[in-house]
């Protein structure tokens, strides 16, 4: 019954998958971004304490959502390749390193241009501007890792046990505004009693944190045949593959 | 349209932040075509070495 799911750990054929989908992914991911940003720069009303510097939230929280989102995958891919060495498991770790270091940077530095109108300072040392800077690190620390290490298989080793144990800094980003006194404003949308936020409000932000969705998507499927034709390069299937479909 | 660009006053703040988010997208972007196109080369190139061998 499950006999499909062994497909998804043969490097010929996420390899044909990706180059067949990722074009598509990409595709709805701009329309998703110009759909969203129509929503939130233009249709979206004012707020009625922030003003309009509230828009910064329509890239703030998905990217914050999304760094957050990428390291649990690629813990839970370097999981997977230390129980059941998966040589892909590896590689969609690997794929999404830079870029959730890149959704983490995008995090603090917009959270830093909202937190000057509205808390009058760039920075403060509160618990969850502080754990989402330590989750820039883990990324930074795991990329530093993988390249330090000669040996890829040691480097691929010790990186994966890096990001399985940095794990636990993403429910404590996530509690912080309740386990702290925090500066950050608390939950308003990831509610035991729902989302606290307008709809003309809320339906734009999730039309954008969908479009920095599928561009990590898009980001993962090509960055995988990246990874996979940088391991398999002497591969038949790869030479078979250029003859064939040009790759 | 002037004064949806100013944002109420704040358009640097606002634009700034969508600016910065922009950039760090399509440098991405860019990054990943390069490393893709790169990678394809390179297999390219071992493939026809081994064709002439």
């Amino acid at each position: 019954m499950f006999k499909w799911i062994h497909k998804f750990g043969s490097p010929p054929f996420v390899y044909a998958l990706s180059k067949a989908i990722s074009p598509w992914v990409g595709i709805a991911s701009l329309i998703l971004f110009a759909w969203g940003l129509y929503m939130g720069l233009v249709k979206a009303p004012p707020d009625y304490e922030q003003g309009e510097v509230y828009r910064i939230i329509f890239v703030h929280v998905p990217a914050a959502w999304m760094s957050m989102f990428v390291y649990t995958v690629m813990a839970i891919s370097s999981a997977v390749f230390i129980i059941w060495r998966l040589k892909l498991a590896d590689v969609v770790a690997e794929a999404s390193a830079a870029i959730g270091a890149s959704f983490t940077f995008l995090a603090l530095v917009t959270g830093s241009i909202w937190g000057r109108p509205t808390w009058g300072t760039w920075w403060e040392w509160d618990a969850r501007l502080t754990f989402e800077l330590i989750l820039l690190f883990q990324y930074l620390a795991y990329i530093a890792l993988r390249s330090a290490i000669e040996h890829k298989q040691s480097g691929a080793r010790a990186a994966a046990i890096l990001a399985v144990v940095g794990i636990v800094n993403i429910p404590i980003i996530h509690f912080s505004v309740e386990w702290f006194n925090s500066l950050h404003q608390p939950a308003t949308i990831t509610r035991a009693d729902g989302p606290k936020m307008h709809p003309s409000m809320l339906i734009p932000l999730f039309i954008m944190v969908a479009a920095f969705q599928l561009y990590y998507f898009h980001h993962l499927l090509v960055k995988m045949r990246v990874g996979i034709l940088n391991r398999d390069r002497r591969a038949r299937w790869v030479r078979e593959r250029i003859e064939t479909k040009g790759l | 349209m002037a004064e949806w660009l100013s944002m109420g006053g704040r358009g640097a703040y606002v634009w700034s932040a969508f600016g910065i988010t922009a950039l760090v997208l399509i440098v991405n972007w860019i990054w990943l075509r390069h490393q893709i196109s790169d990678a394809k080369v390179k297999s390219k190139r071992l493939a026809n070495t081994k064709e002439r061998t």
